[in-house]
């Protein structure tokens, strides 16, 4: 042990395919094959190979990777750019990178910017020297084109070379309006997304088009904003709760509630609740992503999921095409929502027996429920 | 491809070419027509500086491959993202692999990585069975292998605060779920929890302990196993379980028979991932700082690689109780009790008798 830690101690810094040949007595050409698996090998018996290896081992021997890719020109390496790895957003689409570039011996670089703006550039700079033969950002605003190609998941900007992938926000509003007017539904409040979430803009815009298709009417008294600057609201149920007091406090009554995410829809059946209103016999409420927690909370959400490891694995397969020179450049790639039906959401209550809007301070948390006839 | 070849293909020289892609401040005065011009020329002509080069001569990769079983649950993604945190401010890389229990992937992986020129691993929930051929920290290593340094959870320092935090709401008889076997946590674990509650007089009667069963990532690890406790019409007044899927399980098992958490039985779960807190009600726990265990696995392969400390076969990482609203002081639920009262209790189960989840894709 104390011997192969004086050998990386030293920094010996040589040493070569030469130095295991001589330490198995075979050539370097023989060690090559054994250790690169190549079919030159197979007449090898199997003890040599392992003294081959164990020789390897001992000394530490490392293939000289990037002196092949000064000769090749290649790194076969991606850098990943992401808002945040560790949440189950940015982890889902890595994994789904992870996935695809496994299956075709590439690697990636991940770095995470955690919103600083700043950093972005700089990140890119770096895994440039580093020899990436492309980018995948994810979640990240992508403001000036970058030196290689891109692919950037949930990119609402365009930018010239830059591949957009992003949800089919069309799709995933009709599914939800569909539904909830198939319910019977027609007194609808939504939650409009912070302006600073990318998604927001479009979110909304889906809205409004579908809900006018649908002849659903957005009545100004049953829309709130989750008017934060740093788009806060959207990232914890704590967050969005005085957003559905807001909704509540109005004198307008409605039987279902669209919220801009699971967060904030959980948030609002939390609040709905505290006011003695069931869900979702009084009010139903669908959410936005299927973060996990949406099918543990009681009721369970009705949600729009998006396949975050599907849309990871669509941005490493398209970058992959580019920097090949497979696909034609595209600027943009939609993603099929899914649409998950739980237990938040039933039909509308007949106006008779429906959400009489509770004054303040009957807070009936722990009623105890009754049949649905 | 050179920066000479992109410099001659846009007309400029290869200094102020060299400024734009480096993004160096003496690029503040080119104007941004000019940057996107040198920016597309270099992504035409595949530019890629010589980071190879530099690499051969200072025979540093300044990168590290991270082995993890997977990469895109609770988990590993925080400690990825704890490992990702420190490595950026030390200016170091990683290359991540998921092997997913596929111990030949796990061979080759080691291999590539080695090949690629990292300077040390760090696994992630994986076992190994021999010297890895380079410097390497184990997160959740229970495994002790020469020269690896394990970072582990203190097992008993979790107990204590979990049992404790119990005995001081006055609770005397509680329940346990044990980990299955397949987890690499359990024995530690429930070794710790045995100290412990003989150290807190709390008596383990067998009949109020259930093992799990399997690797399922959804409560429905815990569902089944909580029947069977209440199967059994022993009374308790908390449950001490596995980790925070296996508590969510067991709370949808006590509300369906009518029973409420907290005021009938307090439930604690251990880990904390992110839906606890969202849950009704938010669940109390035993948090294991994932992310921070990620930067400790980090800071010490750094320091490992560049032998700044000697090594260390274990480094224990503290818990932490975070108390939210399923425990409480004991009430007066008694299995008897709500057997008599099995009409209610029917009557709440079937209205809470979750429906057919339906997953439909959207064709339009």
């Amino acid at each position: 042990m104390t011997r192969r830690n004086q050998i990386r101690a030293d920094a010996n810094p040589r040493v070569t395919l030469k130095t295991v040949a001589k330490h198995v007595g075979l050539s370097p050409g023989t060690v090559s094959a054994i250790l690169n698996n190549s079919s030159a090998c197979r007449s090898v018996p199997e003890s040599t190979k392992s003294r081959t290896f164990a020789a390897a081992r001992e000394l530490n021997y490392k293939p000289n990777y990037w002196a092949r890719a000064l000769r090749v020109k290649r790194t076969h390496t991606i850098g990943v750019i992401a808002a945040e790895i560790g949440d189950p957003y940015g982890s889902g689409i890595v994994s789904g990178i992870e996935r695809y570039l496994q299956e075709r011996n590439f690697f990636y670089l991940t770095v995470a910017h955690r919103h600083k703006n700043k950093l972005i550039e700089s990140y890119s700079r770096m895994l440039l020297e580093r020899g990436v033969e492309g980018y995948i950002t994810v979640d990240t605003s992508v403001a000036q084109p970058l030196p290689l190609p891109a692919v950037a998941v949930a990119g609402h900007h365009s930018v010239e070379g830059v591949t957009n992938i992003v949800l089919d926000h069309r799709k995933a509003v009709r599914a939800v309006l569909q539904h909830l007017s198939e319910l019977g539904h027609k007194e609808i409040a939504f939650m409009r997304g912070p302006v600073s979430s990318s998604d927001s803009e479009d979110r909304w815009s889906s809205i409004v088009q579908i809900a006018g298709e649908l002849g659903i009417p957005i009545q100004l008294e049953l829309v709130v904003e989750l008017n934060d600057p740093d788009g806060r609201a959207a990232l914890s149920p704590e967050d969005g709760l005085p957003f559905a007091k807001e909704l509540l406090g109005r004198s307008r009554p409605f039987t279902a509630l669209f919220g801009y995410n699971d967060n904030s829809a959980i948030a609002a059946i939390r609040v709905f609740q505290d006011a003695g209103l069931r869900v979702p016999e009084d009010i139903s409420v669908v959410g936005f992503d299927d973060i996990q927690a949406a099918g543990y909370t009681n009721p369970s959400l009705t949600t729009v999921r998006q396949p975050l490891e599907k849309m990871g694995e669509i941005a490493a397969k398209t970058l992959l095409d580019l920097i090949e020179d497979r696909g034609e450049y595209v600027p943009e790639i939609l993603i099929e929502p899914q649409f998950v039906v739980r237990q938040s959401t039933g039909p509308a209550p007949r106006r008779e027996s429906g959400f009489v809007r509770a004054s303040s301070g009957t807070g009936l948390s722990s009623v105890t429920p009754t049949p649905v006839s | 491809m050179t920066l000479k070849a992109v410099a001659d293909r846009v007309g400029l020289t290869a200094s102020t070419v060299s400024h734009v892609l480096t993004n160096s401040p003496a690029a503040n005065s080119v104007p941004q027509r000019t940057k996107n011009r040198i920016l597309a020329a270099a992504r035409e002509l595949n530019y890629q500086p010589n980071f190879f080069a530099r690499s051969l001569k200072v025979k540093r990769s300044h990168t590290i491959g991270v082995i993890a079983e997977e990469i895109g649950d609770a988990y590993s993604s925080l400690i990825i993202g704890g490992i990702e945190r420190f490595l950026r401010s030390h200016n170091f890389f990683f290359l991540t692999v998921a092997h997913r229990h596929d111990a030949k992937l796990l061979s080759t992986y080691s291999n590539m990585l080695q090949q690629r020129g990292v300077e040390g691993f760090i696994t992630v929930d994986t076992v190994l069975t021999e010297e890895p051929p380079l410097p390497t920290v184990a997160i959740a290593g229970h495994h002790r292998i020469p020269r690896v340094t394990n970072i582990v959870l203190d097992h008993r320092h979790a107990a204590t605060l979990a049992l404790q935090h119990l005995v001081d709401l006055g609770h005397e008889e509680i329940a346990f779920l044990k980990g299955s076997t397949a987890s690499s946590d359990t024995d530690d674990r429930w070794a710790a929890i045995c100290d412990v509650a003989a150290k807190l007089g709390i008596r383990m009667r067998p009949e109020l302990i259930v093992q799990l069963e399997g690797v399922d990532p959804t409560p429905n690890l815990g569902y089944p196993f909580a029947k069977q406790l209440l199967a059994r019409k022993q009374s308790f007044s908390a449950l001490f379980a596995y980790n925070d899927i296996s508590a969510i399980g067991s709370i949808c098992a006590f509300q369906e028979v009518g029973l409420r958490v907290p005021d009938d039985v307090s439930v604690v779960g251990f880990d904390d991932i992110q839906s606890s807190a969202f849950l009704n009600p938010p669940l109390t726990t035993v948090r294991q700082p994932l992310q921070e265990m990620g930067e400790i696995a980090a800071r010490t392969l750094l320091d490992r690689i560049e032998e700044r400390v000697k090594y260390v076969p274990e480094i224990s990482v503290e818990p932490e109780l975070v108390v939210r609203k399923s425990t409480a002081p004991p009430g007066g639920w008694r299995p008897i009790a709500a057997t008599e009262e099995s009409v209610t209790a029917r009557q709440v189960r079937d209205l809470l008798k979750p429906r057919d989840l339906k997953l439909r894709l959207e064709t339009e």
